[in-house]
């Protein structure tokens, strides 16, 4: 076991109807190991099936084979709300629910019936850039930079193990997106987060990855290793 | 105070009145209208379908058997069932399933509640009234059914991201789709509610106008029509709940995913 790889994917494969109604392999027997503590940045050209990763790591969707494990227990194992609560995907186009940003923020943890823990508000607003002014503001009137941050905080509220954020700066000015990334960076760290960085920016991913793995033709190719015990 | 000397109308009386429709269609055609093709098609479909429907009433009403109501409402809901169905544009998995439960269960127990509970029919079969009441009951249920089904297929394909976002954040897919779930039931409900409101100031509701035309006191008919309108707004109401709520199961897998073949 070792590096204790929070979730460990093994043979994930993947195959898609296209619109001409034909099938494509996306995913061949992929492996992939996703640690707590640390970034693993994935990249790729568009239409590689980075989202798809995601989508099946937040069970989403399910694979065609391979498993999933987390913690040494196959998916199968938990139930698909509990995978998705502690294993919190972002999407790339943020959606942002009818009424206010608190409303949004606050959404997951009201239709469990459960109020948002206070302590935590002001520190996750921080790290995504949210402003406090923002929060009885109307969700839908933001500009998409600021949902897509709003997005981010909604899911870091729900306080998950591992965090899979899909192309998160897309809509940020780069400013923006340096200071988003490199407070995320630390908040992981302390908080012991896994978190698995998607996007098409190899300086950004470079930048920030611990792991950085590269999707190309339906597998995974390992670009470099921040440090070195993932190989054995 | 009941009148039963209701007039008469024979084949001489019904031959008039077809010749008055006849003469339209062909001042109709006469003016190139247009209309007169469909007129006359629709025309000839009154005529044999409400004959049929007579005879079979007819031989329903002198065999007073109960399995043979029974059959027959039966056929009534099977092709209610069919026609909305049919009137569901949008995909929606397992749809007979669902739609076939609900308009079963949603019109057999109010049909059953009205005429044992309400109106005390003896015998229970009477066909005299189980078969009209079950026919309105049965009628507007299905209209509220293909609304309710349409709807909830196409908000739900409309409102994709909204509930994958939500199923992304640990949320029940019958929680993330509760807002589709809700505007299908509104909207399966709004020409049942409007009929209610504009009822006795519009129009005379078919079934009032029947029994008073009939020699039915006219307060009797409105606590009939009142009595009818209230049930049958519990029939649609159950029957798009049921569907609402067994149907937006439909959409999703155990595991809380949209089914691929929604894609
Ligand atoms: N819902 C879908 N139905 C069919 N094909 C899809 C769907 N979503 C994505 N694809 C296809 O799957 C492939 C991988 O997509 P995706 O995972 O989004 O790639 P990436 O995120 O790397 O750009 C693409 O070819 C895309 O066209
Ligand atoms: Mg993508």
């Amino acid at each position: 076991m070792a590096g204790a790889a929070a979730i460990a994917a093994r043979g994930i494969s993947r195959a898609r109807i296209q619109a001409d109604g034909s099938s494509r392999v996306i995913l061949d027997r992929v492996d992939l190991d996703i640690r707590r503590g640390v970034v693993t940045a994935l990249i790729g050209p568009s239409g590689a099936g980075k989202s798809t990763i995601l989508r099946l790591l937040n069970r989403l969707e399910d694979a065609d084979a391979g498993e999933f494990q987390l913690d040494g227990k196959s998916f199968e194992d938990y139930s698909p709300l509990e995978i998705r609560r502690r294993i919190g995907l972002v999407i790339q186009k943020p959606f942002m629910f009818p009424g206010t940003v608190r409303d949004n923020l606050e959404y997951a943890y009201r239709s469990r019936g459960e109020d948002l823990p206070d302590g935590k508000l002001p520190a996750v607003l921080d790290v995504c850039s949210v402003d406090p002014s923002w929060l009885d503001q109307p969700a839908r009137k933001l500009s998409v930079g600021q949902q897509q941050r709003v997005s981010l905080a909604r899911t870091l509220l729900n306080a998950p193990e591992i965090l899979l954020l899909d192309e998160p700066t897309s809509s940020l000015d780069p400013q923006t997106a340096e200071a988003v990334l490199s407070r995320l960076a630390d908040w992981i760290k302390t908080e012991n987060i896994g978190l698995v960085l998607v996007t098409h920016d190899h300086r950004l991913a470079s930048r920030y990855a611990d792991y950085l793995l590269e999707l190309r033709d339906g597998r995974i190719v390992e670009k470099r290793n921040g440090d070195d015990d993932a190989a054995d | 105070m009941q009148r039963t000397d209701l007039v008469d109308l024979g084949l001489v009386d019904l031959g008039l009145v077809y010749g008055l429709l006849l003469l339209v269609i062909g001042l109709a055609r006469w003016n190139r209208f247009g209309q007169e093709k469909d007129l006359l098609i629709a025309s000839v479909r009154m005529l044999v379908q409400l004959l049929a429907v007579g005879y079979v009433l007819k031989i329903i009403f002198s065999l007073d058997r109960p399995w043979a109501v029974l059959l027959i409402l039966l056929v009534m809901l099977l092709v209610a069932i069919q026609m909305t169905v049919a009137r569901v544009r949008q995909r929606m998995p397992g749809i007979y399933r669902v739609v076939g439960g609900a308009l079963f269960l949603g019109c057999g127990c109010t049909t059953f509640l009205f005429c044992q509970l309400v109106i005390g029919l003896t015998p229970w079969y009477d066909p005299r009234y189980l078969i009209p009441l079950a026919g309105m009951i049965i009628g507007n249920s299905m209209t509220g059914s293909s609304l309710a089904a349409e709807r909830l297929a196409a908000e739900i394909s409309d409102r994709r991201e909204e509930i994958e976002t939500a199923l992304s954040l640990g949320l029940s897919s019958v929680k993330a789709a509760q807002p589709a779930v809700h505007a299908a039931f509104r909207a399966a409900l709004i020409p049942t509610v409007n009929a209610m409101a504009a009822m006795g100031i519009v129009f005379l509701p078919g079934m009032m106008t029947g029994q008073i035309l009939s020699g039915t006191e006219p307060l009797l008919a409105v606590r009939y029509q009142i009595s009818i309108m209230c049930i049958i707004t519990v029939s649609v109401a159950l029957t798009s709940a049921l569907i609402v709520w067994q149907g937006v199961r439909s959409f999703f897998t155990p595991a809380h995913q949209f089914r691929e073949e929604v894609d």
